[in-house]
């Protein structure tokens, strides 16, 4: 049995992303998209801190359902509620919203989230990650230099979007710092990770992609002959490994018992 | 015998849909389902079944399919086929029974983009998280995720025997090129100059269009941004009209990415979704900003017609060898008044 439920160390390492400053807005900033979508937003820019806030938020929905509410869903720096103009008119939910903010209370929300952890393989770099050469060649670093650098810092979760189960991961060091690609990839496989922005990006489904595809995973987060068929969620921490392409092949053949051989998860 | 549809030929764009799926949006699935909310309710009616069930969409060509095991009721809804069984016209807003061994043979659309083949008791494929629809990107739900081809066969609901066919009378659906948009919080991105270049723009209509968007394209110069067109990405709304680099607008519908960094101009309001989707390519749109107020109003008025659509249905008329009684000159030219008298006594309650 792999899954561990033990209460683990937190990585020193961590620390590093909770040290941003807090860019949170004071007061949250709600934002209608047609008639029939309302985005609360926390901050103006991608941050571990801003993020925490949209995940407790989308908690505190959770426990306090709002009339007219179909579902939510924490974004990188916002929640997206999806809800019903017919039911609960526009200007109505909003103001039932902003009840809802001000009895929200962030920081002690954040203080009281549990996070999950998951050990994430990779299979960096060869015919599935044929621009990890290129990003080392731009850092005038090794492969395994780079590769190392991948997975020496705990990520996390910020959001799940684009396409179904596709993760989007952050914060990576300096060097991943790299612009998205002048020209698409039309196609990359399900199990893709790419990295751009300082962030890395995982598929679980084929997708085109304007990413940097480094690696594949034998995991998938999104099987939906898989009960349940998500697996990651927002706000959970990734602790990637290297696997070689024979560890690939076996646990890419496994895959259907489960997640046990795969991504490990323990709570911390 | 297993209740079936046989799929003889299939439109290189057909595939399995209903109402969608709702509470993903979280793990990255957006809701999909028909692309024509109206068409899939007007189909419903006229086969008789509850809300929720699947039907086949069919973008611009339809295909040949075969009643197995049981006869089936079927209706088509949305844009018009030519439709045949047995050489027979079949009438669109028309239930009508398709005997084991015949053959249902659907060309190409006359007008509109999504036709909606509707079945009594509804394609029973197994739900996948909580839908039928068919994800056709990502590969999942409706029959094996894919689109529709040669061999499949599609099962059918049990559904209770009908008495004698229906029809829906209807006003012809007026597919106006007057688009009625809100404004996206994103559109603050564009000069004021440029905000009104996009409403006084009429767009055309390009050959892409797919579940996922609508590409529109104009001769005139791109709806430019110098703010760049760079955010960080948020959840789309259905809807949104997207603008890229190239000044290109894309209107995401209903398996759109459920989230993106593009910056959206606006949104197309819910209740002229159905009129947009079924606007061809090569047809001319143009946008129309309105308030909050009218949106929902529209919305309201919307729902309020398809409440009022069990009113609009009359017996009769369904039987394919029967085709030529059909209102059909009614039904096809859009006149309504001569219909409304003939069909006062069948009006169906």
């Amino acid at each position: 049995m792999f899954v561990s439920k033990t209460k683990g160390p937190v990585l020193e390492l961590n620390g590093f992303l909770k040290m941003q400053p807090l860019e949170a807005y004071e007061h949250p900033r709600l934002i209608m998209v047609g008639e029939a979508l309302l985005i609360v937003e926390f901050g103006a820019r991608l941050s571990p801190d801003i993020n925490d806030i949209v995940i407790a938020f989308d908690h505190f929905l959770q426990d306090n359902p709002l009339r007219g509410l179909l579902e939510s869903a924490p974004m990188n720096k916002s929640v997206a509620l999806r809800f019903d103009p017919l039911q609960v008119p526009p200007r109505q939910f909003r103001d039932s919203v902003m009840e809802l903010v001000a009895a929200f209370d962030a920081a002690t929300s954040v203080a009281g989230m549990k996070t999950r952890r998951w050990h994430f393989p990779v299979y960096y770099g060869g015919d599935t990650g044929p621009d990890l050469a290129r990003i080392a060649d731009q850092a005038s670093m090794s492969e395994q230099e780079i590769i190392t650098a991948h997975h020496s810092l705990v990520q996390r979760v910020f959001m799940i979007g684009f396409a179904p189960g596709f993760l989007y991961t952050g914060m990576l060091p300096e060097m991943f710092k790299l612009p998205r690609l002048p020209e698409i990839k039309p196609r990359v496989l399900a199990g893709s990770v790419s990295v751009a922005i300082g962030q890395t990006v995982i598929s679980s489904t084929p997708n085109p992609t304007g990413w940097h595809v480094i690696g594949t995973t034998p995991f998938r987060n999104f099987d939906p002959d898989r009960d349940p068929p998500f697996l990651i969620g927002a706000g959970d921490e990734i602790a990637f490994y290297a696997i070689d392409q024979e560890q690939y092949k076996d646990l890419r053949q496994t895959a259907h018992k489960g997640v046990e051989e795969m991504a490990r998860e323990e709570a911390v | 015998m297993m209740r079936a549809l046989k799929v003889l030929k299939a439109g290189s764009y057909v595939s399995v849909q209903d109402l969608g799926r709702s509470g993903w949006l979280r793990s990255g699935v957006s809701q999909g389902g028909v692309m024509d909310a109206r068409a899939l309710e007007e189909g419903r009616l006229l086969v008789g079944n509850e809300r929720g069930l699947a039907v086949l969409e069919m973008l611009g060509l339809g295909g040949s399919y075969e009643a197995i095991g049981s006869p089936l009721t079927l209706a088509l809804t949305g844009a018009s086929f030519l439709a045949k069984v047995e050489g027979k016209t079949i009438e669109p807003l028309t239930s009508f029974t398709l005997q084991p061994g015949q053959v249902l043979e659907t060309g190409s659309a006359k007008s509109g983009n999504y036709g909606t083949l509707s079945i009594a008791g509804g394609i029973d494929v197994k739900p996948v998280l909580g839908s039928r629809s068919t994800h056709i990107r990502a590969g999942f739900g409706g029959f094996e995720g894919r689109l529709l081809q040669e061999g499949d066969v599609l099962p059918i609901g049990e559904s209770a025997d009908r008495i004698g066919a229906l029809s829906l009378v209807l006003e012809k659906r007026q597919l106006s090129a007057k688009i009625r948009i809100i404004w996206g919080v994103q559109a603050s991105l564009f000069d004021a100059d440029e905000l009104q270049r996009f409403v006084d723009t009429k767009f055309e209509i390009t050959h892409e269009i797919d579940r996922m968007g609508a590409r529109l394209a104009t001769d005139a110069a791109p709806i430019h941004s110098d703010k760049g067109l760079v955010a960080i990405s948020g959840a789309i709304a259905l809807g949104d009209i997207q603008v890229t680099g190239g000044g290109r607008p894309v209107v995401l519908l209903a398996d759109r990415q459920p989230t993106g960094g593009y910056p959206r101009i606006g949104t197309i309001i819910a209740a002229d979704l159905s009129n947009f989707v079924q606007r061809r390519a090569g047809a001319s749109v143009q946008f129309y900003p309105v308030s909050e107020e009218e949106a929902i109003e529209a919305y309201g008025q919307m729902h309020a017609d398809l409440a009022a659509l069990p009113q609009q249905l009359v017996k009769g008329f369904g039987d394919p060898y029967d085709s030529h009684r059909l209102l059909s000159q009614n039904l096809i030219s859009g006149a309504v008044g001569s219909v409304q008298n003939a069909s006062d006594k069948d009006r169906f309650s």
